[in-house]
């Protein structure tokens, strides 16, 4: 009796841990899933200006009240970085002060978006951040006109008003890789290896870069 | 009065807990200060050192747990540190900061600690109870090779719901997160 008893305990702790492993492997699964599911919807807007394309100019009303206008050919035939954040996210924090030593140092126009009701929230986020000095649009419409799906995201405009180049900005590199794409006329890195290998071209082709 | 054998278990499962707790701390490093700082509780130039201090308290604690002895004050000091975590998680909640990470994981310091949410302070509290019911006296009794079987088995089992809970919750917030970018 016993013994049935003991095989029965040890032979029960091992299914318990069997199982407990199986639920760990699921949830992990169910994370990894939801990982690989959700940029699919969110990451490539489909719609938007492309890169290339002349920019419609459209004002929007600043936090400050005074009015910002995006897109367009610029007066000073500046070029206009324009930083989707938002005070929830806290990798966009950690970009602002790239965002402003870039533009001062390539000399561009900066604006920041965000969108959200709450008025005071970007108020006290602005404060916080000390960007009071740059332009700050809280404006579904310029996410949208951009096709914003996921924050940081940033667009080069340049002074002509043609959209240089777009995307989601997570690290200084990308930001930076932005400046440098408008300057070497080259849209992404997939390019640049095929410009410089001219193999590597033919075999890229009609492949999505 | 409980069992040795239990309370034994919940002795080598909170040194676990605290020493690995620790480990991630350290090895996360820079990113557990900011991690501190986004909780913003403490003056900006306590963030350091507190940060420093905290994976420290927590070997302590589990170390501590290892050797057995004054369990009741050991135990009062874990459900305190896990009371103050749980408290410092709900005052964040109820700012609205649900954004940001625990800083709570285990071991090294790999992927994302889960966001903030209400099951974490309810994990905390749980945690605390199960570290106070140490403080019951144990009935006396050898422990025999099957003893030892029964506790590395039920470390195990836990180890791995505790993993699993906790990738639940990473799931959860990754969820809600997708569910308010689509609203």
């Amino acid at each position: 009796m016993t013994d049935a008893l003991l095989v029965s305990n040890l032979l029960l702790w091992c299914v318990v841990i069997v199982l407990a492993v199986v639920v760990l492997a699921l949830a992990r699964q169910v994370g990894v899933l939801h990982e690989r599911v959700a940029p699919a919807g969110a990451l490539m807007p489909t719609t938007g200006p492309k890169v290339g394309e002349l920019t419609q100019p459209a004002t929007y009303r600043g936090l400050d009240g005074n009015p910002v206008t995006v897109g367009g050919p610029d007066g000073d035939s500046r070029a206009t970085l324009v930083l989707w954040i938002s005070p929830t996210c806290p990798v966009c924090k950690a970009l602002v002060p790239t965002a402003v030593s870039m533009a001062r140092s390539e000399r561009l126009r900066l604006v920041f978006a965000s969108d959200g009701e709450k008025l005071a929230q970007h108020q006290a986020y602005v404060g916080d951040l000390g960007i009071s000095a740059y332009p700050y649009v809280v404006s579904q419409a310029l996410g949208l006109a951009y096709a914003v799906s996921k924050l940081p995201f940033a667009v080069l405009v340049g002074g002509d008003g043609v959209l240089r180049s777009k995307g989601l900005v997570n690290t200084r590199e990308h930001l930076e890789s932005l400046v440098e794409s408008m300057r070497s006329g080259v849209l992404s890195l997939q390019d640049y290896v095929g410009i410089t290998d001219p193999h590597r071209d033919a075999s890229l082709k009609g492949r999505p870069t | 009065m409980i069992d040795p054998l239990i309370g034994r278990a919940i002795a080598t499962a909170f040194a676990l807990l605290w020493l690995l707790a620790a480990w991630h701390k350290v090895s996360a490093g820079e990113r557990f200060v900011a991690t501190l700082g986004e909780y913003r509780l403490l003056p900006a130039a306590w963030t350091r050192p507190v940060a420093r201090l905290l994976p420290l308290i927590e070997a302590v604690l589990g170390l501590a747990w290892l050797t057995g002895l004054a369990t009741g004050w050991i135990a009062s000091l874990t459900a305190g540190l896990l009371g103050a975590y749980a408290l410092a998680i709900a005052i964040n909640l109820g700012r609205g900061r649900m954004h940001i990470g625990c800083g709570c994981g285990l071991g090294a310091a790999s992927g994302d600690d889960p966001a903030l949410s209400w099951w974490l302070v309810a994990r905390n509290v749980a945690l605390g109870a199960v570290a106070m019911a140490a403080v019951l006296p144990l009935s006396q009794r050898e422990l025999g090779l099957l003893d030892w079987l029964t506790l590395v088995f039920a470390l195990l089992a836990c180890v791995a719901l505790y993993a699993g809970a906790s990738q639940l919750l990473r799931n959860g917030a990754a969820i809600a997160s997708w569910r308010k970018s689509r609203d």
